[in-house]
């Protein structure tokens, strides 16, 4: 386990600002305790013990989310609030909550992920992945299962999170020791634990679409619908898949979600045994188009717009011109083959993840170049993220000669300085 | 970093340049593999590359439901851009009621064959998969700013706290046609779609040495595709496929030609000279839809009819749904003087019409001073975004935002120009003025290029995927 250094950033020092009186206090006190603390972990003044158990670390992964938001939910109101604890992945979903500055017991909190991109499609993730904090805990996978597990304790559905884990592994066809594992680093071993958790969240995430209540958020919708879900599960006696338990749910709109989550384990578990993660990825990423294509295109009261995945398939693979291999239809039906994942592996491929500069002085300036080298400066005529200074050599050229040199001239120096800042970030 | 002016960077440049950033610590973002058209297969391979890449949302903690009328440059761009910049809080549904954008930028292109109208097509599922914004196949058909909800014509209703409109143009009845003239008879193929085919069909169809007649609109028209640009190009393949003695005749209802004066003096005096008459400041335009017989009055005050073979009426365009009964003007947003056009704050494009708290219009149907053209569209979405993810965050909008536009135009099958300007807020007048020379905005114009030539049009090609990529993917 990495002890983390305790550090202020601004950003804390605006939290506590927000922080009630008493914590505020006790945040100082820690802060003035370890303000001078040096480079090693063990030298705190406040002693190894307390700086070991300040912290969270953990992942999230669906694919591994880089770039999301994880917070610790203090006020149990599944909302990310000032001065709660906070942190973003990498981009390999590693991250440390470092609740220091919290004077409550964390012990059962909520840790909640939301944000960022999945890495194993290259999409902005739209779901929401929680846990249960616990101090023992180092290492806590935030994946779908647990987020299945934590709903079943939120309903009080078992007496406790070990209890929550056995019905859910009982469900599933799982250990309790599978649901504490990373799902990507336990491919080889227990590829059970990535497809079925790969599969839940589509059909959660496809379920809150189709049954969303009006003005209710997405992640709420999502909520409520592995809530309901876990019901199901508490109710299950023997293993079944989690199209099985989609299927016995007192919701609207199952059809489609559970002939999704069957096309996900199905595929994906192909894709795994022919190519390995990285088809797994293709096959995921071309579920995902059909899953949100599912999400925009239904309309309960006409038969054009049902949630029959095969429906949708064949939408995305017209619309391509890909009438006859139909790949994606071939997909998303049950004899999924190896040769079928070939088809969708040369056609969707997860792109890069790229992060944003973080501070964002300079932002809206330097998107004027975006169109023309891309978003964030990424390609185009040619990629200026990292430096592009060379903007300069353009405001001695006759703005008539040369299309960069006319719209150089456009600025302010200043402003060409705040845009070369922002994109060397 | 290769120059901007340099060919299209090749494949092995920008692996090259990939490993330079990885050197200097950057994300590698341009580990592309494979077949172009494999890769990103979304849009068949119709973006630049380094753009199979997906740009994490910010993480502000925001939260907000934010409804987007319309699909096209700007609608498309700010649904990007406020996930980008807004985070994955945000509620953002993008309703249109297509499922898919035509591209308007290159559609001349299609007029003389070097280009289909199916390779204009952009869909939605970049936005939709990559950056988690809901897409709703429906049109508005009214907006209830008291309840901030707007009515879809498929009878729902979408709640906002803030509401986007860029619903583009609507093209008028004008010169004594009508929509369904438009569709069948004469084209003005302005939006590009079943009329640009029309069109092209009508021209490839065209007698030996016949006429071909065009009007332009009085100023503010949406361009691209560019008027000028379409009498060139149209000329370039009369001549070429037609014989020398095909006639453009261009009547243009401006007393000038409006943009890239140099440029296309050039291409109508000599470029192209003999094939196209240009008459400016032409009025009382009237066209037989049956007959293809013009009528105008031009500068002098001579009436003249001319018997055409095929008939382009650019027709005056206004906001749509601006229209007396339309829904944007049963909201009063359509509140120019002549009723035609959205005028906005342009710090925050926010409507100054009253009681339109949490309306925001760009693109097209804005008036906010700067051209109707998809990569300004693309700019003033960005600075809209920015400007709603401020707002939400109980910030003010950034009081001297910057905007751009840029622009090819083809002059010839395989040569163009371009056109270019910076525009700076003026506080002054509240107003986007054009900038040049270390930004001042004092008698500052708009540059065009010196010359035309084909290095210029393989530059357009990479200015269009980029800019379709910047606002689609």
């Amino acid at each position: 386990m990495t002890i983390k250094k305790p550090k202020t950033s601004p950003r804390q020092l605006h939290h506590l600002r927000h922080l009630r009186p008493l914590a505020l206090a006790l945040a100082i006190a820690t802060l003035a305790a370890c303000g001078g603390g040096g480079g090693s972990s063990s030298a705190g003044p406040s002693g190894p013990g307390n700086s070991s158990i300040s912290s969270l670390s953990g992942v999230a992964v669906d694919g591994y989310l880089q770039g999301a938001t994880v917070f610790l939910d203090l006020n149990k109101n599944g909302l990310q609030d000032t001065g709660e604890p906070s942190a973003l992945t990498s981009a390999t979903g590693q991250y440390t909550l470092d609740y220091s500055q919290v004077s409550s017991a964390i012990e059962g909190l909520q840790i909640v992920v939301t944000g960022g991109v999945d890495t194993d499609t290259g999409n902005t993730f739209t779901g929401r992945l929680t846990a249960r904090a616990s101090k023992a805990t180092q290492g806590q996978v935030v994946t779908p299962l647990t987020s299945l597990v934590d709903a079943i304790v939120a309903q009080g559905l078992a007496a406790d999170v070990t209890a929550a884990q056995t019905l859910v592994a009982t469900a599933l066809g799982l250990t309790v020791a599978d649901l504490g594992k990373d799902p990507v680093a336990a491919l080889a071993s227990t590829p059970a634990i990535y497809t079925q958790a790969v599969a839940l969240q589509r059909a959660v995430q496809l379920l809150a679409s189709l049954n969303a209540n009006p003005g209710e958020s997405s992640h709420k919708a999502q909520e409520r619908m592995m809530k309901a879900i876990a019901k199901v599960v508490k109710s299950q006696e023997s293993k079944v898949d989690v199209s099985q338990l989609v299927a016995a749910l007192q919701v609207a709109n199952t059809t489609g979600a559970s002939q999704l989550a069957t096309a996900v384990q199905n595929s994906v578990t192909t894709a795994l045994e022919s190519g390995g993660h990285d088809s797994a990825k293709a096959a995921l990423k071309g579920l995902d188009q059909v899953r949100v294509r599912m999400e925009n295109d239904f309309d309960e009261n006409d038969s054009d717009h049902s949630d029959d995945l095969a429906q949708a398939a064949g939408k995305i693979d017209d619309e391509h011109g890909l009438t006859t291999s139909q790949p994606l239809t071939n997909l998303v039906t049950d004899d999924s083959d190896a040769g079928e994942i070939d088809a969708v592996q040369n056609l969707y491929q997860p792109g890069t993840v790229v992060a944003q500069p973080a501070n964002t002085n300079g932002r809206l300036l330097a998107s004027n170049c975006f169109q023309c080298h891309g978003t964030g400066g990424m390609g185009g005529f040619d990629a200026i993220r990292g430096d592009a200074s060379e903007v300069r050599d353009y405001l001695t050229k006759p703005a008539g000669s040369d299309i960069m040199a006319a719209h150089a001239q456009g600025y302010t120096n200043a402003q060409l300085d705040a845009i070369i800042a922002y994109l060397q970030q | 970093m290769t120059a901007f002016n340099n060919t299209p960077t090749s494949r092995r440049n920008l692996l090259a340049l990939a490993t330079a950033a990885i050197a200097v610590g950057m994300v590698p973002m341009l580990s592309r593999s494979g077949d172009d058209h494999h890769d990103d297969h979304d849009e068949g391979g119709k973006f630049s590359a380094g753009q199979n890449t997906t740009v994490a949302a910010a993480n502000t903690g925001l939260s907000g439901n934010i409804v987007v009328v319309g699909g096209g440059m700007a609608g498309a761009t700010v649904a990007k851009y406020l996930r980008l910049w807004g985070g994955s809080g945000l509620t953002i549904t993008l309703v249109e009621p297509s499922t898919s954008y035509t591209s308007n930028i290159m559609s001349n292109l299609v007029l003389n064959g070097s280009r289909t109208v199916s390779s204009l097509a952009y869909g939605y599922t970049g936005l939709a998969s990559k950056y988690g914004i809901a897409v709703k196949q429906a049109a508005v058909t009214a907006i209830n700013k008291a309840a901030k909800s707007v009515t879809l014509s498929d009878g729902s209703t979408l709640s906002y706290d803030r509401l986007v409109l860029a619903p583009g143009v609507d093209f008028m009845d004008a010169y004594g046609l009508t929509q369904a003239d438009y569709d069948s008879k004469t084209p003005h193929a302005w939006r590009a779609g079943a009329q640009t085919t029309l069109l092209s069909t009508q021209l490839a169809a065209m007698p030996a040495n016949g006429t071909f007649v065009m009007t332009i609109p009085k100023s503010p028209y949406r361009c691209p595709p560019g008027p000028y640009e379409r009498a060139s190009l149209v000329a370039d393949f009369l001549k070429t496929n037609k014989g020398a003695g095909s006639k453009v005749l261009v009547l243009d209802e401006n007393l000038s030609i409006q943009a890239e004066v140099a440029s296309f003096t050039y291409a109508f005096n000599t470029l192209h000279a003999g094939v196209i008459q240009y008459e400016s400041g032409v009025t009382n335009v009237h066209i037989n839809p049956d007959t293809k017989a013009v009528t105008y009055t031009d500068q002098v005050g001579t009436i003249t009819t001319v018997s055409a073979n095929v008939v382009n009426p650019i027709v005056p365009h206004r906001a749509s749904g601006s229209a007396p009964g339309g829904w944007l003007a049963a909201a009063g947003l359509n509140n120019s003087p002549d009723g035609r056009w959205a005028v906005v704050d342009v710090l925050s494009y926010q409507s100054t019409a009253a009681n339109a708290s949490g309306i925001h219009v760009i693109g097209d149907a804005a008036n906010c001073g700067m051209p109707k053209a998809g990569h300004v569209a693309n700019q003033e979405a960005k600075i809209c975004a920015d400007a709603i993810v401020r707002l939400l965050g109980g910030q003010q909008p950034d009081p001297a935002p910057v905007a751009n536009s840029a622009c090819y135009s083809p002059l010839t099958a395989s040569t163009a120009s371009w056109l270019t300007a910076v525009y700076q807020y003026d506080s002054a007048n509240q107003k986007m003025v054009v900038a040049d020379n270390g930004g001042r905005t004092v008698g500052a114009k708009v540059t065009e290029a010196s010359n035309h030539n084909t290095e210029n049009f393989k530059q357009m090609n990479t200015w269009f995927n980029t800019l379709m990529g910047d606002s689609f993917s």
